[in-house]
């Protein structure tokens, strides 16, 4: 813009050579007076203007002539403004009803914009989910020694946090409630086998192929043996829905689908070690868990066990979580727990009545041990 | 400056003559010969400062190169050719006032006093138009050289003007195009071949090129022989 009332712009003429010059406009009296860089002058009065927006960027303002002999055109954001004081308001309506058009091409060109963003996203979302489908299904299709073989691998990586418990009490409980679940695991043939670890934690976690990671701190936490049966086998449940290779193959997205497709599994147990060694493998999203909390309830059902367990495994978990050393473990890897609990009451209240066949253990005793694996005095089941 | 367009449409070459301490911008690479007495300078900012390192970036994005190379006369008379990376034409243009668009590397050389610089022409323009997410604007005063693949013919819009996506060269600042329907249908745009086309609205210059390397490539793709070893 230049001082006072002129701006630079330019304007279109019969009169200038190419017909298109640069000029400064100053807003005079009754017209707009241009004059180009080599000194032409022209004079619109502003009766005569008709105002008009356009350009390249859409904010340019066009004042023509009657008969468009005379085009001046100007892009200063000043300019229109300008115009609608200048000549005592004569060009006051067209400037109005031009800053209405340009606010309304504004709000449909961010509306334009947002709906084609939108779409952008949803094409992205839906090729995500495609692949993320295919994904799916290559996975199901993989025979269970890929598991294993995955599963093998991340264990042999992995840092236990703690030595391997020994003590037959632990040892001989834990097998009694695996061997009530495993006739119910949702896939067949599949090798569960669990490793207790003395550490404090209140967690555990399952590797592809069914090796799973009990930690005595969990043991000490749960009130009765359903309760760890409910945890067992929403673990459990994560390896038979194969969570863990799907973890895997979403870390390697299209490249993944692709080589499944292929037949090529040399990614998946590259990508399984490394996911391992960062604590990532056993990491699973919120949809995940859900599946692994419904098969829990179907196979506890079938094992005549209360499968309300695990949702008061989970009540222990969310009001004493604080006074529970290592209970953070748990309730960082399994969040949504109030959501969780009341879907699995849910669940279970739809099952109806389970003829109920509770443990035998000796829980208090099992508590003991957990205290102190193979130190306990009472060391004999 | 004296330009020359040489050559054209299909081989087109400009023949630039330089007087002692005259330069010219242009594209890295387009440079064909030249005479001894003229100096190379490489850099991302136009000739005597100015833009620099972010103005890089935004050519580089547009789909031009992230330097530029300015050559300076060092005795009269000099001249240096220069020429476009694809077979096609060369537009001269004299750029006086505001602003000319031009598509991805279709800037091929200017005047030193010319700022190149980068636009977004819009989600839906950069999705359906054929060209560039980005294009080139140059402005300030002086000669700009536009480089096609194909013909280049110029048009004076006045009024509506109709191009096909992928065929735009460059336009003049007063000009506003949108995107829109060959015809009436949809269905009959596409089925007819045509597709989505470049609406252009308002008065100034527009260049277009006959062909458009998509097209060109998808037509010579399937008779190329799959390479060996």
């Amino acid at each position: 813009m230049m001082s006072g009332s002129s701006f630079q712009g330019g304007l279109f003429s019969d009169e200038v050579p190419g017909k298109r010059a640069g000029a400064t406009m100053r807003l005079g009296v009754n017209g707009i007076d241009a004059e180009t860089q080599d000194g032409q002058s022209f004079s619109l009065p502003y009766a005569q203007c008709r105002l008009e927006m356009g350009g390249a960027s859409g904010r340019m303002v066009f004042c023509h002539s009657p008969h468009r002999t005379l085009t001046l055109f100007c892009e200063d954001p000043a300019f229109l403004p300008a115009l609608g004081e200048a000549g005592r308001g004569q060009l006051a309506e067209q400037v109005s009803q031009l800053t209405q058009e340009v606010r309304r091409a504004r709000k449909q060109s961010m509306l334009r914009g947002v709906l084609g963003l939108l779409v952008v996203v949803l094409i992205g979302y839906g090729v995500y989910r495609g692949f993320a489908g295919v994904t799916a299904n290559s996975i199901e299709a993989l025979p269970i020694a890929i598991d294993e073989k995955v599963g093998k691998l991340a264990m042999e990586s992995m840092d236990l946090e703690g030595p391997k418990v020994t003590d037959p009490v632990l040892v001989q409980a834990v097998d009694e409630i695996m061997s009530r679940l495993k006739p119910h695991a949702g896939t067949a043939g599949m090798n569960f086998e669990v490793t207790i670890v003395d550490a404090p934690l209140v967690n555990a976690y399952c590797l592809p192929g069914g090796q799973i990671v009990l930690f005595t701190g969990l043991l000490k936490a749960a009130k009765s043996p359903e309760q760890v049966a409910g945890v067992l086998g929403h673990e459990m449940a994560h390896a038979t829905l194969r969570h863990g290779l799907k973890r895997i193959a979403n870390s390697l997205g299209v490249i993944a689908a692709v080589n499944l497709l292929l037949g090529d599994t040399s990614g998946l147990v590259a990508v399984a070690v490394e996911l391992a060694q960062h604590g990532l493998l056993t990491r699973h999203d919120r949809e995940q868990e859900t599946a692994s909390d419904v098969e829990a309830v179907r196979m506890m059902a079938a094992a005549g066990l209360a499968p309300t367990a695990l949702a008061d495994f989970f009540v222990i978990m969310e009001k004493d979580g604080g006074d529970v050393p290592g209970a953070i473990a748990w309730l960082s890897s399994h969040p949504q727990l109030v959501e969780r609990q009341k879907e699995i009451r849910q669940r279970s209240e739809k099952l109806g009545a389970i003829e109920q066949r509770p443990f035998k253990l000796d829980w208090e005793q099992v508590s003991r041990h957990a205290k102190e694996p193979g130190k306990a005095k009472d060391a004999k089941p | 400056m004296q330009i020359e367009i040489t050559n054209r449409p299909a081989s087109s070459v400009a023949r630039i003559q330089l007087q002692e301490g005259e330069t010219v911008t242009c594209e890295v690479g387009a440079m064909i010969a030249m005479s001894t007495h003229l100096v190379v300078e490489t850099s991302s900012a136009k000739k005597g400062g100015g833009g620099g390192f972010v103005s890089g970036l935004k050519r580089l994005v547009s789909g031009e190169n992230f330097f530029l190379n300015h050559f300076t006369a060092q005795a009269a008379d000099q001249e240096i050719i220069l020429g476009p990376g694809l077979l096609g034409d060369i537009a001269r243009h004299r750029l006086q006032s505001g602003h000319l668009v031009v598509q991805g590397s279709s800037w091929l050389a200017s005047d030193p006093g010319i700022q190149i610089d980068a636009t977004f022409q819009g989600i839906g323009k950069a999705l359906f138009s054929g060209e560039s997410v980005f294009w080139v604007k140059c402005s300030g005063t002086g000669d700009v050289l536009l480089s096609s693949f194909g013909a280049i013919y110029e048009v004076h819009v006045d009024g509506e003007y109709i191009v096909d996506t992928g065929h735009i060269v460059a336009y003049e600042d007063t000009l506003q195009f949108q995107m829109d329907k060959a015809s009436k249908s949809l269905i009959g745009s596409f089925l007819g071949g045509e597709g989505l086309v470049c609406r252009f609205k308002g008065r100034g210059k527009l260049y277009c090129q006959s062909h458009n390397p998509p097209s060109f490539g998808q037509a010579l793709g399937p008779l190329l022989t799959a390479r060996s070893g």
